[in-house]
């Protein structure tokens, strides 16, 4: 135990900046062509119904266009992309052989004690292709089902899949889930059979390390009803000067009062582009949570979705947002409320420094069926200076008037008084002000386990360096 | 007299445009007891937040010195490093930020460092010593918490970081009898246990009916003009300050 | 001229298109005539260089008026005694009226737009506020047209150094109402208050627009909109408090309190918050939903039926934006306009 909190503490940005030699993997050509498609569907040996998805996906994505609103997206060039880059490794199941430079990354980043202390099963995905997965025995024998998504839709539940897949999140949407339906590569399947309780967590981390390469991973997890699983996502990239894209797809089906938590700690590398989707159906009496701790990228477009399509389902969003020099967030959330008697609680956070840019935007939809609705919306920014920019953009559409729908949306700074009262007690301003947006961050870092919420504190720390002066 | 702490010469302080305190003297020997008493805008706690080193209260002319160094050239959390204190009138509310957290991070910032384990027991034990139930270690620091209840965990942190020199400003302040009594216990108990200095501010006399006082300082308009034994405090209980005003 | 369609109430920054909240487009009938509103007052004819004010309906409906040839008027204000403009619509006009108070003056304006059942087409009423240092302006409107007249209510502002501008709206009636509102605070300490009391019902539309712009250190603004929805009518609000850097110590606050009566209307809500300043206080809060049963039932147990309780919360919801007018004439014609209307109760 002693180690893995060593770990927890001694963290630092350098961790994430390893950059691996890259130069054994096998890469296919960089933009964007019929034929990277169909050469990438040949790699992954697919069944034909997806070799056909994915043209049908690339013909929509070549008559699409960027949406009108939200941060620009100048400095992505589709053309120089690499969308596929298979590391030089097969598949393992035990750590042991995952290629040395591969596995010296994951275990720097934490990936295998974590596994070892606290994680139910471990997914780790480098650049396109998932090179490590594990899930305890006794979970297993339960009858759930985690592995990667290739070998998924050859397996078991190969059809159900195929009803699933990009329903969703259907390609037509928008121009990155039309991209992501051509060139998707890796991800998981997860199935968690009916009334099956998965007491801890599973994970999956996101490596992206190939120069100017984009990761396109597909996240499906189903929970029967009666089920319950928590879903752990890191993401992670070393530095570059070029452009690097992100842009997975999370389908999540929640069964009939089942629960699904799906946690996201993401410190992409400040040259991503994350333009990420994420999106929830829950059924009657079901419940959704999300936690979600944004601190990397350069872009991102990121706003998991929720529809509350059974009577009595329910949704919490709890989310933080972190934008420093050169960043321009692009965060939040949507809800829709069908079924009667849903109710939505959510809880933003943003933080705002160095010139950083942080855009909260959220919907609310309650239809004319959903009697009895109920939805609280708290979004709630810290400014650090003011060479920052911090909005808020919401939209709350209510159709009926059996709703109770309440907002609430702050500004603000830190207090000088509170940087005074802590400076008092002996901690230096540096200190008393990571304290303070730690505090901030306060509600994100509740909900995660303990390793993760001692992870966001470092970032944050970390982030909040050297901003005096 | 005992060794010198603290010394102010001739301080003056001014906050924006208005001067406070018009060359005020004091000087404070280790394990003293001195009491700062003065009518509504003396300048009371405006000496606290000086010696603190609060940014809007800009001092025009005068020394402080803190064992013998210059205290007005220290940030404010050097000088809480070198054992300064100051009770808060109204503490402030930190969300997120638990007591328990705060208390700990303060103790290492001063140089009282503790194990995880020694640091709850000690904390555990100042609860119940000032009957705070121990579970306000677990909430947001002075979030939600009453008056009295912010006062206690203000006297709490005292007895945590024990500082050399204490500044109580006007801690007694819209507190309850009760209140009143378990604040002043752990005053004692921080004379007693640390035998530290204390600079009490105050505008009442009820928190030093059971504290052993060395010097009482009337601090009129910006300047101290009398000083006694703690028989001053009795005398002022009786005729107020009308006869140092007119002076 | 021949018809068009324009676009307006721009929401900036824009947000997701399927929301279909980021403008409206709003169909305008061929030319419209000007000069029924500034008929009976004392005007002069106002510079359109200097008259340049952003308003809250926006680019869309200046482009618009420009080549329909409407031109500024501006009205001149005789102390602080109330400039009142009531008229009933003919249909299809389009006037711009100027106001200024110079520093230290306050002017008290009240305008009351209605019309018969029978008359068709558009009104169009932009006014452009100006108020120099110190000084005051009270805009008080009644907008209460017939059936079939569509009003687009533009207005825009600019307030110098410590200016007051306090606009109170009813809105009441009609069938499509366009409301547009934008104020700068360019100077220090200057402030700006927007309430709005709106009824709709039986298919009516309002769909508005309002900017408080925080320019300058110290300033303050709040946007305050009460209201009732009910049988298929439909209100988008976008309210938007903008922050822009070196506005420091500047306060900004708007809130909504909407009543749904019924599960056919379209409630939409857009509270924007921009800002790009530390030292600010910014908040927005909303509260939608149907009248709280124990409101209703405390109420109905003094005897007052349900029909009847839900028609005094309608009429308390105008009266919360009319009761902060300030000048005492307006206040009462407002709040008896608004008593009349619930008179036969």
């Amino acid at each position: 135990m002693s180690e893995e909190k060593t770990y927890v503490e001694d963290i630092n940005r350098t961790i994430y900046d390893v950059v691996d030699d890259d130069s054994d993997a096998f890469k296919l050509e960089q933009g964007l062509t019929e034929d990277i498609v169909r050469q990438i569907s040949e790699e992954k040996k697919d069944p034909e119904w997806m070799r056909d998805f994915r043209l049908n996906c690339l013909k929509l994505y070549n008559r699409s266009q960027h949406p009108n609103w939200g941060p620009s997206i100048e400095g992505l060039d589709m053309n120089v992309i690499y969308t596929y880059v298979r590391p030089n490794t097969k598949m393992q199941h035990t750590w042991d052989e995952v290629p040395e430079d591969i596995k010296n990354t994951f275990e720097r980043l934490g990936i295998p004690q974590a596994e070892r202390t606290s994680l139910a099963g471990v997914g780790a995905q480098y650049d396109s292709e998932l090179v490590y997965h594990n899930m305890q025995k006794e979970v297993e024998e339960q009858g759930v089902v985690y592995c990667d998504f290739e070998s998924a839709l050859k397996g078991e539940y190969a059809d159900l899949i195929h009803e699933k897949f990009m329903t969703l999140l259907p390609p037509t949407d928008h121009r990155y889930n039309a991209l992501h339906g051509a060139v998707w590569s890796g991800g998981s399947f997860v199935y968690v059979p009916k009334g099956v309780k998965v007491s801890v967590p599973l994970q999956s981390y996101f490596r992206l390390n190939a120069k100017g390469a984009g990761q396109f991973e597909h996240t499906l997890i189903i929970v029967e009803e009666d089920a319950d699983l928590h879903f752990i996502e890191g993401c992670s990239a070393p530095k570059y000067n070029v452009a690097n894209l992100h842009s997975g797809c999370v389908e999540l089906f929640v069964g009939r009062n089942a629960r699904l938590r799906y946690s996201t700690i993401e410190s992409w590398s400040k040259n991503m582009y994350n333009l990420n989707s994420k999106r929830a159906l829950v059924e009657e009496g079901g419940r959704m949570e999300w936690v979600s701790g944004s601190f990397g990228s350069h872009v991102s477009y990121l706003y998991p979705s929720t529809i509350l399509k059974g009577d009595n389902s329910t949704m919490e969003y709890t989310g933080i947002a972190f934008a420093g020099a050169g960043q321009d967030l692009d965060t939040g959330m949507k809800v829709v409320h069908l079924g009667k008697n849903t109710s939505s609680v959510v809880n933003t956070k943003s933080i705002s420094k160095n010139g950083g840019i942080n855009t909260t935007r959220t919907s609310v939809q309650v239809m004319p069926q959903a009697k009895g609705a109920r939805s609280v919306v708290s979004c709630e920014s810290l400014m650090l200076d003011s060479e920052s920019k911090s909005d808020t953009i919401p939209v709350m559409d209510i159709r009926t008037d059996d709703a109770d729908v309440g907002h609430e949306a702050t500004i603000g700074s830190i207090s000088d008084e509170a940087v005074f009262y802590m400076m008092s007690r002996g901690m230096s301003e540096e200190d008393a002000r990571a304290l303070i947006v730690s505090g901030f961050a306060d509600n994100v870092s509740r909900e995660l386990p303990m390793e993760y919420a001692a992870e966001m504190n470092n970032l944050i720390r970390l982030e909040m360096k050297g901003t005096i002066g | 007299m005992s060794k010198e702490l603290l010394n102010i010469k001739d301080l003056c302080v001014r906050i924006e445009e208005k001067e406070i305190l018009k060359g005020l003297d004091l000087s404070i020997g280790e394990g003293e007891t001195h009491v700062i008493m003065g009518p509504n805008g003396a300048g009371k706690s405006t000496l606290g937040n000086t010696l603190m080193g609060k940014e809007e209260y800009q001092v025009t002319s005068g020394e402080i010195t803190f064992m013998g160094e210059n205290l007005l050239d220290l940030a404010t959390d050097e000088r809480a490093k070198k054992g300064l204190f100051m009770t808060f009138q109204n503490p402030i509310e930190v969300p997120g930020v638990r007591l328990s957290e705060f208390t700990r991070s303060a103790c290492e910032a001063v140089g009282n460092k503790m194990s995880l384990w020694n640091f709850k027991k000690a904390a555990q034990e100042q609860m119940k010593f000032l009957g705070m139930d121990p579970s306000y270690l677990d909430r947001e620091l002075n979030l939600g918490f009453s008056g009295g209840e912010k006062k206690k965990a203000e006297i709490f942190q005292l007895l945590m970081l024990k500082p050399r020199l204490a500044i109580l400003d006007e801690t007694d302040s819209g507190l309850d009898v009760d209140a009143v009594r378990i604040v002043s216990e752990g005053v004692r108990a921080y004379q007693e246990q640390v035998g530290g200095s204390l600079l009490i501010i105050t505008h009442s006399t009820k928190i030093l009916e059971s504290l052993k006082v060395d010097r009482v300082h009337v601090l009129v308009d910006g300047k101290v003009v009398a000083e006694g034994d703690e028989s001053l405090v009795a005398e002022i209980n009786e005729n107020g300050f009308e006869k140092y005003m007119k002076a | 001229m021949t018809a068009e369609t324009i676009k307006i109430n721009s929401l900036v920054p824009p947000t997701w298109n399927r929301l279909k909240v980021n403008d409206v487009t709003v169909d305008m009938p061929g030319e419209l005539t000007s000069g029924t509103f500034s008929k009976e007052l004392d005007t002069a004819e106002a510079d359109a260089a200097d008259w340049n004010i952003e308003t809250g309906c926006g680019e869309g409906l200046s482009v618009f008026l420009e080549k329909n040839g409407t031109k500024p008027v501006l009205v001149k204000n005789d102390g602080d005694k109330l400039i009142s403009i009531r008229k009933t619509c003919e249909g299809n006009t389009a006037d711009v009226l100027c106001f200024e108070a110079h520093d230290g003056e306050t002017v008290n304006i009240l305008t009351d737009i209605s019309s018969d059942d029978s008359v068709q087409g558009a009104c169009v009423l932009r006014i452009l506020i100006k108020a120099g240092r110190d000084a005051k302006v009270n805009l008080a409107q009644v907008i209460r047209p017939g059936k079939e007249l569509a009003v687009i209510n533009d207005i825009g502002t600019s307030a110098d150094e410590k200016a007051q501008i306090n606009i109170i709206q009813v809105f009441t009636d009609g069938s499509d109402i366009y409301s547009g509102c934008r104020t700068d605070l360019k100077g220090r300490e200057a402030s700006a208050e927007n309430r709005v009391g709106l009824v709709r019902t039986d298919g009516q539309t309002l769909d508005m627009n309002y900017v408080m712009k925080h320019l300058a250190p110290k300033t303050k603004a709040e946007i305050a909109v009460s209201g009732a929805l009910s049988r298929n009518a439909s209100k988008t609000f976008r309210g938007t408090i903008d922050f822009v850097r070196g506005c420091a110590e500047s306060d900004g606050a708007e809130s909504e309190n909407m009543l749904l009566l019924d599960d056919t209307v379209v409630n939409k809500t857009v509270p924007l918050i921009l800002c790009t300043e530390e030292n600010v206080a910014g908040s927005h809060g909303a509260t939608i939903g149907r009248p709280a049963e124990d409101m209703l039932f405390y109420m109905m147990s003094r005897g007052i039926s349900r029909e009847k309780a839900v028609r005094i919360l309608e009429r308390a919801a105008l009266e919360a934006a009319a009761n902060h007018i300030e000048d005492e004439e307006a206040r009462d014609y407002v709040l008896g306009i608004i008593a009349e209307r619930y008179s036969y109760d």
